[in-house]
């Protein structure tokens, strides 16, 4: 079946919004096992946004994403009412993952996470973004040396080394 | 004249008003209330609900302060009651071996074994090791994958993973093939490491099947049959489950400790027999058929039943303001139930299910007490206050209101404390038995067998044991709980999405529980079978002719718990067994089940007056 057939949960963001943003709200739904596409709208609004997305996904879910609110909408609710609408400052991570944990749950039949019921989480959020400047060992990475012609002659010794464990 | 006629049960406390013209015409009923009766029925606590219930009353009835002449209290309310429960087993690992639950998402899926791992040590093990990975929570899971995926090119064989936060499908999602990773493991950091561990994670749908088999478990450790024997328990734990981990540990020891139940002594007006409390309730039951009239009980010292025994007595003690020592239990129900138990050393939050007891037990009160309250509420209200007659009797003149109903008739008054029955056979005396065990028992049961809340404002079971389920499918529409589904005009509550509620007057209220509609269906069904299947039949052996219940016709149900959704019909199906005919009272053509004794109070004050 063609990639744009397949029912999925239906991402719209806000004119100007940081497609990062929408990378959030798909993980939220992986994690329950949903697809989702990111769409175009050009709804300023953000309920008729996520209407929008809402009415052309199959599953009938749509989210609306901006830098300062995330909603999540189904096909069948009146279009000024959204499932919910979360309004944020800061924490973008959390709440657009929190939304698309929802918009699959919609999907799964499973009753959907608030954020007031987890505070405890929140206060010790998971790290927001991944990036591989933050060290992850605690030893200290060796200083490695910058004339091309020696880590050229190290490359090759290692891959004779290798070669010899293969052997 | 206008009187009232007051019934103070163990959990409401019910008003009738009535107005006598002369002792001609029979009284005519004026208005009647319920309201929840304050503190343990039979102390000076009462007075506050039955002012309370009074007032409601006069105002139903519309009459004015002043105008009550007397009011009736039912004659040394014979019983109050109490409930306890204790398990009488228990899992407890000493060393931590064992991690199994239920996360709503795993990721991937089989089974793999190998060493514990921290993650950021994952560049250090040897081409070929067979490892299980342990995540923190402070490694995204974008890391995390990155770190394995790399480990993995680099030979390490990693077989599986342990997740502290819910990030099992992403990790399991980013990487090359498929491995299982439990997540959610909120003691992440009691995981030991390099321990031999297996990780299961079951298909979609499925549930782990190797790690809840003893032998599953002995053939990836390649255990001794003496080992075997050891992990019994945590293979026990595990069964049902979508996921699990078992870490094996030098020395690791799980064991089920049988805790000293102890035993029941029964003291009755034949003979005393002591029975184990491990037989369980039915044991207890059969030992309570042997000994005649109870006299007493009394609880091996020492031991959890003995600590019941002697919680119930101090209660007991404490409300009726006698000492200890003259506390007598004359009756009690036990009733067998699983119940969750944390196991002590698991790591995410483990449950076993473990055998406990509950106990329902019953003292006789003197009429001292009633005498008192009686005082105490002719002084608070300023109106002549009597004692009206026994509380069974008052009873039946209450249930014969009921349209169409007549003599020989039996009484089973199941209330919150007690499951009474009376028997009445024209031209003899009205012959009553009150039993321990009743709605709230039933409640216990629900709360303990489901692991609810409990506390705070609403108990959480005895909704449960009130209301019918649904599951709200959609934010438009509900599946009751016999399948039925009901369609609404506006959007429910997003909070109600996806879980199970309580269909009540008041609209939909979600359960704080996991459980699904079928298993708290049953739960429910099973607690009021235990119940009140047991004790209506004990009742009604008590009062029926020769003790044969195939002697009794027709039976009418009056209380609160008759009032129940579902009860009545069971009892009806039950009963229809002996070829008795059970039917919900209508006290006074249209109060239900409730105000019979409150009615029977003042139609037996009528009678009396009019007999001279």
């Amino acid at each position: 079946m063609d990639e744009n057939e397949r029912p999925s949960i239906h991402v719209a963001l806000l004119k100007g919004s940081d497609v990062a943003l929408y990378h959030w709200v798909q993980i939220g739904a992986e994690e329950e096992g949903v697809p989702c596409r990111l769409i175009d709208a050009a709804e300023r609004d953000m309920a008729a946004l996520a209407y929008a997305a809402a009415l052309s996904s199959r599953f009938g879910i749509g989210v609306g994403v901006s830098h300062q609110a995330v909603v999540l909408h189904e096909r069948r609710m009146p279009p000024a009412m959204p499932v919910l609408s979360l309004t944020y400052s800061g924490q973008a991570d959390y709440f657009c993952r929190l939304i698309g944990t929802n918009a699959a749950r919609m999907i799964i039949r499973k009753p959907l996470r608030f954020a007031e019921d987890e505070a405890d989480q929140r206060r010790n959020p998971v790290k927001a973004h991944p990036s591989w400047t933050q060290p992850v060992e605690e030893r200290p990475l060796p200083t490695l040396p910058d004339d091309p012609a020696l880590i050229a002659k190290i490359v090759l010794l290692v891959l004779q080394k290798l070669r010899e464990h293969e052997a | 004249m206008i009187i009232a006629g007051i019934d103070v049960g163990n959990s409401t406390t019910e008003v009738a008003i009535a107005e006598i013209i002369d002792f001609h015409t029979p009284p005519r009923f004026l208005g009647s209330s319920r309201v929840p009766t304050t503190g343990i029925k039979g102390t000076l606590s009462n007075i506050p609900g039955m002012r309370m219930a009074l007032r409601d009353a006069m105002e139903d009835a519309g009459i004015r302060n002043g105008e009550l002449e007397l009011a009736l209290l039912n004659e040394a309310t014979p019983v109050i009651g109490d409930i306890a429960m204790e398990t009488i087993t228990e899992t407890i690992i000493t060393e931590s071996t064992m991690i199994g639950h239920n996360p709503g998402s795993p990721g991937g899926m089989g089974i793999g074994v190998g060493q514990t791992v921290h993650v950021k040590n994952l560049v250090s093990i040897k081409r070929g090791a067979a490892v299980i990975v342990v995540v923190p929570k402070e490694y995204d899971f974008e890391i995390a994958a990155s770190l394995i995926k790399r480990a993995l090119e680099a030979g390490v064989d990693v077989r599986g993973g342990i997740v502290q936060a819910d990030d099992g499908v992403l990790i399991a999602n980013r990487l090359p093939q498929i491995l299982p990773f439990v997540d959610e493991v909120r003691l992440i950091e009691q995981v030991p490491l390099n321990m031999l561990a297996a990780v299961e994670v079951g298909e979609h749908g499925q549930v782990i099947r190797q790690l809840c088999n003893p032998y599953g478990i002995a053939t990836l450790f390649d255990l001794t049959p003496q080992e075997t024997q050891m992990v019994i328990p945590i293979a026990k734990a595990l069964i049902g489950l979508r996921s699990a981990v078992v870490i094996r540990t030098p020395a690791g020891d799980v064991k089920t400790r049988r805790i000293p139940a102890g035993t029941l002594k029964l003291i009755g007006d034949t003979r005393t027999t002591v029975v184990e409390m491990d037989g369980g309730a039915d044991a207890i039951m059969a030992g309570l058929g042997q000994v005649g009239r109870l006299v007493n009980v009394e609880g091996e010292p020492g031991t959890n039943v003995g600590g019941m025994v002697e919680r119930v007595r101090q209660t007991m003690s404490e409300v009726t303001e006698k000492p200890l020592a003259e506390i007598q239990i004359r009756d009690v129900l036990a009733v067998d139930c699983l119940v969750p138990q944390q196991v002590s050393g698991g790591l995410a939050q483990e449950f076993s299910m473990e055998n406990a007891v509950g106990l329902a037990a019953m003292v006789n009160t003197d009429q001292l007490l009633m005498e008192r309250l009686a005082l105490g509420l002719a002084q608070e209200i300023g109106v002549r206050v009597e004692l009206g007659g026994v509380e069974a009797n008052m009873a039946i003149l209450g249930t014969l209101t009921t349209p169409g109903i007549d003599a020989p008739l039996a009484i089973l008054d199941l209330g919150a404390g007690s499951t009474d029955a009376a028997l009445m056979v024209k031209g003899q005396p009205v012959k009553s038995i009150h039993l321990a065990g009743a709605g709230n028992m039933v409640s216990l049961l629900i709360q303990r067998e489901l692991d609810l809340p409990t506390g705070a404002n609403v108990d959480v079971a005895e909704e449960i044991k009130r209301y019918p389920l649904a599951k709200v499918e959609s934010l438009f529409h509900i599946r009751n709980e016999d399948n039925s589904v009901r369609f609404f005009k506006e959007p429910l509550d997003p909070r109600l999405f996806g879980r199970v509620a309580l269909v009540t007057g008041n609209g939909l209220v979600p359960i704080p529980t996991q459980h699904t509609v079928a298993r708290i269906r049953e739960v429910r069904r099973e607690a009021k079978r235990r119940v009140f299947f047991r004790n209506s039949l004990r009742a009604l052996q008590t009062v029926a002719p020769l003790g044969n219940l195939r002697n009794i016709e027709f039976v009418a149900i009056v209380g609160g718990s008759g009032q129940d959704f579902e009860l009545s019909q069971m009892l009806m199906d039950k009963l229809a067994e002996f070829g008795t005919v059970v039917g919900t009272a209508n006290i006074r053509g249209k109060l239900g089940p409730i105000n019979a004794v409150a009615t029977g109070l003042v139609l037996s004050y009528f009678e009396r007056r009019k007999a001279g």
